[in-house]
């Protein structure tokens, strides 16, 4: 096990490597540059060659991306022009904020969706499954913004239940003191995502309890509700854990329409303001962080796999 | 000088409210009025102030870093525009008007008895802590053009005990040109901040140059590190060192930020606002849902697509929000398509100037302004506003030479050499360079097919282009229109020769262009100025524009406008308000809005 761990660790970091190199190249080949999306099209042609020049661009793109990875492996992920700020402090605000929003939607989704699909699955067929099924899809195929704008337009502005914007302090403890503006962008992000893990739940906990092991399990006596919570949904999870686990990365991702519906803004929103802007050194910063999420989210998923299942082994045989 | 600012970034308002409820404890004016009280202020998206030191590098030279933020803190020595005046504001300036000598090429400047909040007085110093600034860091800083100031400043004398700046320029100058567009860019900064390290004295606030020589570089890299921590703003002690009505009192990165009135304001009138809390917002539906959920917002802004319709030039209607009204802010700018006259096929047609004309005669301004904006906007058609009125347009022609008129079009291309068909563009019949003939470089069956780039993301604007290819039609004029990301149409949009590359653009929708104070067009219509990026030349309209700067003929920038419009050097288009502010019926004093985007707190109050 240690040895899978080791040999992933090293596949994030060349998946890093590799991802930051072809999204460098990229953004620098991209047109415009970062100088007339910052300074404005008013700028003129020796303002625009200063700004090159101080901030390195007039360089060769080989000399620019080695002094970047060299200054990214000591831990500086440059500055930003456009935001005036070090790019690690950018993120370093914006990310908590992501992580609390989506963290508390999957958590949200989670207690949801699996009894839901649980009991999906041992009502199969009958009008309570075919009910939330339905209610599923409509939800999944419903885009996450227009579930927004509806909460908001019911919730917010109809009934003023709650308000139409989350917190907008950079503080966690500030914005967990106001609840009721992180039950709208929540409940938004959670409802696609219970939609999709009680599918997975429902499909995986119908298969399992058709299996040998959980005949067996009542066979000797368990009850209903021991079978289930010893056999039948430990087993079911194993497909649930994968797709969450592919979700990590959206913790530092974040949902850039969520954020935008209700002014909340995170590491969704800090991407894509530093797209509108050719802002590269955030761009770059996050890219390199969501690509090595990307491969530790799979890696974990893999590990709640092997705890679950003592039969997987990822040692080489 | 510099020209233009980024327009989106305009509006600040604040979401969080404690709004009323600081007014019910404090005492009540005798008129009406209720001192104290705090305004929520929501901001534009992405528009929240970066940058709160006043010596500004350009990209953070925008309206909400320096109209909006600096200005309540930092007092420039001229405040230019207050409501609907595009005036000199002389109750919220720092110095009386500026005194010249006969030949225009000496001006003296005498500060008001004014106070900074650390007790230290306005002084001389302070007005040459920013010049000796300027001269040693001209290309960090955004106003500086070459070759204007401070480059042609041949001394400068500061008088302690008169309390007075006097300048001696290298050559006579238009006051209106140097007082508008030069003296309204000084920030007189605090001594305090005189420093080249922690408790570090430096001598850029000296009055001898070869101290500030050799001091200023230190001083200027020491306070712009400092300006690069957003997260010190508001424990900074320096930047607590203010002479405007207001202070910082909280700051974050996300953009929010909170006003306290000062205390010390020396100035008039005392603000009787005590807090202004500036909330960001990461788009205009997020901050209209806010408006309208009841969230305490006193001044918000109302997106122009749910305004009820009006007609242009009316008074704005009722708000789509209750409880507050409206207060639409026409910006001193005027919007256009720039014309690439180097292009290597289309640029000898755009050249001639009935071409240019038949062009603008198909631009139905009154329609757009209707149908995309619900009639909060004005038709432009010259580089300087007809309205609100400004020092600069007295005498000005208010008429639009070159209305809507497809007819007019199709004439100015049959009357010179086209033919054109039922359908489809029209065709240069009679190529040659004679009065009546399509003119010089036109060939025979050249076809009046124009490429225009616009940009995506407004529906109005595609709205406006798809009208104007319409109409162009109408005329035997081909108009194909193409919509491209904002940052691919400003990247396009390059000065050019016919044989590069890069210039194959022919007309782009280059949005709307803000003016300074000082509507004078020389970066954008000098024969090789800094903006002028459709290569246009025309020695007539360099010496307009060189007059003002150098005339003192206060009609020199009504004649250099009504030249530019007659000649039509980028085509115009109507100006749409924008913000349309939504503000709580109970605060006064905050509407008109400066088409400058000056917000002046200090002069707002609310009502019982």
């Amino acid at each position: 096990m240690t040895g899978f761990v080791m040999r992933r660790l090293g596949q994030a970091l060349f998946v890093a490597w590799l991802v930051s190199l072809v999204v460098f190249v990229l953004t620098r080949s991209l047109p415009g540059g970062a100088a007339k999306a910052t300074l404005g099209k008013e700028a003129t042609a020796a303002q625009i060659a200063e700004f090159n020049h101080q901030q390195g661009f007039d360089r060769s793109i080989p000399e620019q991306y080695w002094i970047w990875i060299s200054r990214v492996v000591q831990g500086d992920f440059g500055y930003s022009y456009r935001l005036n700020m070090p790019v690690s402090s950018a993120i370093a605000n914006a990310l908590p904020k992501t992580m609390l929003l989506v963290g508390l939607a999957t958590a949200v989704s989670l207690l949801v969706a699996i009894p839901l699909g649980s009991v999906q699955a041992i009502r199969r067929g009958k009008p309570f499954d075919r009910l939330i099924g339905a209610c599923s899809f409509l939800v999944y195929a419903t885009p996450t913004f227009l579930i927004g704008l509806m909460l908001i337009l019911v919730m917010a502005v109809e009934f003023q239940v709650f308000p139409s914007s989350a917190p907008t302090s950079d503080s966690l403890v500030t914005i967990l003191g106001s609840p009721q503006g992180m039950v709208l962008p929540v409940l938004t992000l959670a409802l696609g995502n219970i939609a999709l893990y009680a599918r997975y739940m429902r499909s995986s906990m119908s298969e399992t309890l058709t299996s040998d092991f959980v005949r067996t399990a009542r066979a000797k006596g368990l009850s209903r509700a021991q079978v289930l919570a010893r056999h039948a949904v430990p087993n079911s999870l194993r497909s649930v854990v994968t797709i969450v686990g592919f979700s990590i990365p959206g913790l530092l991702a974040g949902s850039v329409v969520v954020e935008q519906v209700f002014n909340y803004p995170g590491m969704g929103m800090l991407f894509w303001t530093a797209a509108q802007y050719n802002d590269y050194p955030t761009q770059l910063a996050i890219v390199l962080l969501v690509s090595v999420a990307t491969v530790l989210g799979s890696l974990v998923a893999d590990i709640a796999y092997r705890l679950l299942d003592p039969r997987v082994s990822y040692e080489r045989v | 000088m510099r020209s233009g600012r980024k327009f989106r970034s305009a509006v600040t308002a604040a979401a969080l409210s404690i709004g009323l409820a600081a007014c019910a404890d404090s005492p009540n004016g005798t008129d009406g009025t209720v001192a104290g009280g705090s305004v929520t202020i929501a901001q534009l998206p992405q528009s929240a102030p970066n940058y709160i030191f006043p010596f500004v590098p350009p990209g953070h030279h925008t309206v909400q870093n320096v109209e909006q933020f600096q200005a309540l803190m930092y007092r420039p020595l001229y405040w230019i525009g207050s409501g609907n005046s595009l005036a000199v504001d002389e109750e919220l300036s720092l110095a009386e008007l500026p005194v010249w000598n006969d030949t225009h090429d000496r001006v003296t400047i005498e500060l008001k008895q004014f106070s900074w909040s650390d007790g230290t007085p306005l002084t001389p110093r302070n007005v040459a802590f920013w010049i000796g600034l300027l001269r040693a860091e001209k290309k960090n800083v955004s106003y500086y053009t070459p070759g204007l100031f401070p480059d042609n400043l041949a001394d400068v004398a500061y008088d302690d005990k008169a309390n007075t700046v006097t300048m001696t320029l290298t050559s006579p100058v238009s006051p209106d040109w140097f007082l508008y567009s030069q003296l309204s860019t000084i920030t007189p900064l605090p001594e305090a901040w005189d420093l080249t390290g922690p408790g570090t004295k430096g001598s850029c606030s000296s009055t001898d140059p070869a101290a500030q020589a050799a001091s200023c570089s230190d001083v200027y890299k020491y306070l712009s590190e400092k300006a690069k921590s957003t997260a010190t703003y508001a424990s900074e002690p320096l930047w607590q060192v203010v002479n405007g009505p207001y202070r910082l009192k909280s700051f974050e990165s996300s953009g929010a930020f909170t006003l306290v009135a000062n205390t010390k304001y020396s100035g008039s009138p005392k603000p009787t606002i005590s807090e202004l809390n500036f909330v960001p917002f990461t788009s205009v539906s997020a901050e209209y849902d806010a408006l309208r959920s009841g969230q305490q917002l006193t001044i918000g802004y109302v997106p122009s697509n749910v305004l009820k319709p009006k007609k242009a030039g009316d008074p704005p209607g009722e708000s789509p929000v209750p409880g507050f009204k409206l207060a639409p802010v026409q910006p001193w700018g005027f919007s256009y398509l720039l014309i690439n006259f180097n292009n290597p096929t289309v640029g000898p047609v755009l050249r001639q100037l009935y071409i240019r004309q038949a062009l603008q005669s198909v631009v139905n301004q009154d329609l757009y302004i209707e149908k995309a904006a619900n009639g909060y906007g004005q038709p432009a058609f010259g580089p300087v506003p007809v309205s609100p009125e400004s020092p600069f347009t007295r005498g000005m022609s208010h008429t639009n030479p070159y209305p809507f008129d497809v007819s007019r079009a199709r004439q100015l291309l049959t009357s010179h050499g086209w033919s054109i068909p039922a359908e489809g563009p029209a065709t240069c019949t009679d190529p040659g360079t004679g009065p009546n003939q399509c003119g010089a470089g036109i060939a025979q069956g050249q076809k009046l097919s124009i490429e225009l780039e616009s940009y995506t993301g407004d529906p109005a604007v595609t709205q406006m282009m798809s009208q104007l290819s319409s109409d162009a039609s109408k005329a035997g004029i081909d108009i194909k229109v193409t919509s491209v990301a904002p940052q691919q149409m400003v990247a396009d949009a390059v000065q050019c020769m016919p044989n590069e590359p890069t210039c194959k653009w022919q007309l782009i929708n280059y949005g709307t262009w803000i003016l300074n104070s000082y509507p004078s067009g020389t970066s954008l219509f000098r024969t090789g100025g800094g903006s002028n990026i459709g290569s246009y030349s025309d020695p007539q309209m360099d010496a307009l524009l060189a007059a003002t700067l150098t005339s003192a003929d206060p009609a020199a920038i009504a004649k250099y406008a009504e030249y530019a419009s007659e000649q039509i050097p980028v085509i115009w288009l109507p100006t749409m308000a924008s913000p349309v502010y939504a503000v709580k019926e109970s605060l006064s004093g905050v509407a008109p809005i400066s088409p400058l985007f000056n917000l002046t707190p200090e002069k707002w109050t609310f009502s019982k």
